[in-house]
């Protein structure tokens, strides 16, 4: 029979394990803490901190509102020739754009809490930016309007981008809070 | 710049995606304004003018590159003196319905506008055998409850006695 050596808790079965990098018995570990010593001296430390601070904050948060308000007002606006209305890509891009911006904003802070509450107020921000966009032509007294033209913009203006928010933006909000603890 | 986690791409492709975003969004924006103050997005042009007796006749091309249909009401022609697009029956015993035509969403169109004119007009065109044209339509876009003008203006259009 095998000579094998004891393994601690009586495990049977297998054989010894091999260090994955030659060596010794006597200096294995040690070579393998030297081997990632190199390697953290190679690789500069990478702080990620930079994409949370103040600029970055401000950059992230104005284009995250203008991503989301361009998707909602592009659907709801069927008058515009690169309208996301009737279309299958514009589903997809409608629910990705807030989706997209929630994982980003996620991103933002250590707590999953603060995340989330940052990631839904920028996405209201959005809606009610859209609203206003949509709704401008008939507040600035642009053209005549009757008062389905308001209807209109209740509907496409907050009611989708309502559910959309709600929906998307804290899925993608907490799919990055979740992520937060690994570098 | 070395790639060190998913993370970093994913901030990098926002910023690419979200300044695209916040151009579109400006354009959006100004576009959609613009259509509202004036024409809806409709592209019009003059194909070709005549006289027919005391009556201007003109073709012209529209274009709709928008997802909404647009209705042609009517309007106005300025020559020297600004007449008023007539509806009913024309001299060649055809009808100037209202309104004078539908653009349908992402289609062109051509209509042919009829309109009476005066003495003066009249008589300038027909010793010049060319005039300035202004044309103010007024459309409708059912779709968004919505009136509004399509303007148009040429100078020296040659006109066929």
């Amino acid at each position: 029979m095998q000579d094998t050596p004891s393994l601690p808790g009586n495990r049977r079965g297998g054989g010894p394990i091999e260090p994955l990098r030659k060596g010794n018995d006597q200096d294995s570990t040690e070579s393998i803490g030297e081997f990632w010593t190199k390697q953290e001296e190679e690789t500069p430390e990478f702080d990620f901190s930079i994409y949370n601070s103040i600029p970055w904050m401000i950059l992230k948060t104005s284009l995250a509102i203008s991503m989301m308000t361009l998707v909602y007002i592009l659907y709801g606006l069927h008058e515009l020739p690169w309208r996301l209305f009737g279309s299958g890509t514009g589903l997809l891009i409608l629910a990705g754009a807030p989706f997209f911006a929630g994982i980003i904003l996620g991103y933002s802070f250590e707590s999953p809490k603060l995340s989330l509450f940052y990631a839904i107020i920028i996405g209201f921000i959005s809606i009610g930016l859209g609203f206003l966009i949509m709704s401008a032509p008939y507040l600035m007294k642009l053209a005549y309007y009757e008062m389905g033209f308001m209807s209109d913009v209740w509907f496409y203006g907050f009611f989708i981008p309502f559910l959309l928010t709600i929906s998307f933006v804290p899925a993608g909000a907490m799919l990055a809070a979740s992520t937060n603890v690994y570098e | 710049m070395k790639i060190r986690s998913l993370k970093q791409v994913l901030h990098w492709v926002f910023l690419v995606v979200g300044i695209i975003s916040l151009i579109t969004l400006a354009f959006s924006i100004s576009t959609y304004l613009d259509y509202a103050r004036e024409g809806y997005g409709l592209d019009i042009s003059l194909s070709e003018a005549w006289l027919n007796d005391d009556w201007l006749v003109v073709r012209v091309y529209i274009e709709n590159p928008g997802g909404l249909d647009i209705e042609l009401d009517g309007g106005n022609v300025t020559l020297g003196t600004t007449y008023a697009i007539p509806h009913g029956i024309l001299p060649n015993g055809l009808p100037q319905n209202s309104p004078l035509d539908i653009v349908k969403a992402g289609k062109n169109t051509t209509i042919v506008i009829w309109v009476p004119i005066g003495q003066d007009d009249l008589a300038n065109i027909r010793d010049t055998g060319m005039t300035d044209i202004s044309l103010d339509l007024r459309i409708t876009i059912p779709t968004r409850y919505c009136r509004t003008h399509l303007l148009y203006q040429a100078t020296g259009v040659e006109v066929v006695p």
